[in-house]
């Protein structure tokens, strides 16, 4: 009997496997694996499930970068973007989980994944992140974007009014009451 | 109840795809969601219960791994762990495979759990070439194609052939 591969599985199992490879950059290198592989990982409930596993060392953490030169030593809590005008999503190791909570604590982090907005000299700040998807406030825009497609162009909102801008603070959630699926 | 301790004593029968035949416990087989469903039906213990797709190499590894999750009391956790690693190790990927797909149809979550995060493991940190090697999994892009893909996710190369 010939070697069991890969390709006698069926898709909910070749999906429940790949869903469980903890890191980003892993998950998009299998986008090359082959165009299965590919289908699997852009589907909408991939996304979902993978940021809803939430065990370390999925968690994120986001940071924008600053226009001036980085601030020595740097605080804690502001990381310093090695690429300019790049958001950034940082994903911590299990290691660094435990660091958390302590005064002066230090934390490293694994990988920086880029969000390139393309746009120059832009203010731009971090609204929030739900569901695999990462929320940002660019200039005058809000903007949505999927890590996993970071060549994709990123969604666009309609505009806010104008006092929505000075006077409120943005969050950014999701609803499974009108969820899709 | 005397009905329940009699029933622990009950020993069902199992067939592999190459027609071996295993004789289980009942707490041992109640693993297996599958199973459990057909002892809870009409299905008697005393039919032979034939699983045409596993084979017997990889039904007597299922087994091993239900009697020790039967055996173990909830207070042993760690002990539970520690087997559960030590069991796929060294384990080569066409064993992997044969074992989610039949922890998959016998439905024991324990166990798919484990072997599918084995498997993820595995591909984590590896080149998508070598990927591809590890799983015979055939590359359908063609090489322009593959340039498109690639672009579209520049650093998640950065540091990989």
């Amino acid at each position: 009997m010939a070697a069991t591969t890969i390709a006698d599985l069926p898709d909910d199992i070749i999906c429940n496997i790949l869903v469980r490879i903890p890191d980003i950059k892993s998950i998009i290198r299998c986008n090359h694996v082959c165009k299965m592989w590919r289908k699997l990982i852009l589907q909408p409930y991939f996304t979902k499930s993978h940021s809803s596993r939430g065990s370390p060392p999925l968690s994120l953490m986001l940071y924008h970068p600053s226009d001036g030169p980085p601030p020595d030593p740097a605080p804690f809590g502001i990381l310093i973007p090695t690429k300019p005008r790049h958001f950034g999503i940082l994903e911590l190791g299990n290691d660094n989980l435990t660091r958390f909570g302590y005064k002066n604590a230090t934390v490293e982090f694994e990988y920086e994944i880029y969000i390139d907005i393309p746009r120059e000299g832009y203010k731009g700040q971090v609204i929030g992140a739900c569901n695999g998807l990462v929320c940002l406030r660019v200039d005058k825009d809000i903007v949505v974007c999927n890590p996993i497609l970071q060549g994709r162009r990123p969604f666009v909102l309609p505009k806010l009014p104008k006092w929505a801008y000075s006077r409120s603070r943005l969050g950014f959630g999701f609803s499974p009451l009108i969820s899709d699926e | 109840m005397a009905s329940s301790i009699e029933n622990n004593n009950e020993k069902l029968t199992l067939k592999s795809s190459d027609g071996e035949e295993f004789l289980v416990e009942k707490h041992v087989a109640l693993q297996s969601t599958l199973l459990q469903n057909m002892l809870d039906s009409d299905c008697s213990s005393a039919d032979v219960i034939p699983l045409p797709k596993i084979d017997a190499r990889t039904l007597a590894l299922v087994l091993g791994y239900c009697k020790k999750h039967a055996d173990a009391s909830s207070s042993k956790q760690g002990e539970l762990n520690s087997f559960d690693s030590e069991f796929l190790k060294d384990m080569d990927m066409g064993a992997l495979f044969n074992l989610v797909l039949a922890a998959n149809f016998m439905e024991i979550k324990g166990l798919l759990d484990i072997a599918a995060q084995k498997i993820a493991d595995t591909i984590k940190d590896k080149p998508h070439q070598e990927v591809r090697e590890i799983f015979h999994v055939e590359n359908d892009y063609t090489p322009e194609e593959e340039a498109a893909v690639r672009e579209e996710n520049r650093w998640a190369f950065e540091g990989f052939p």
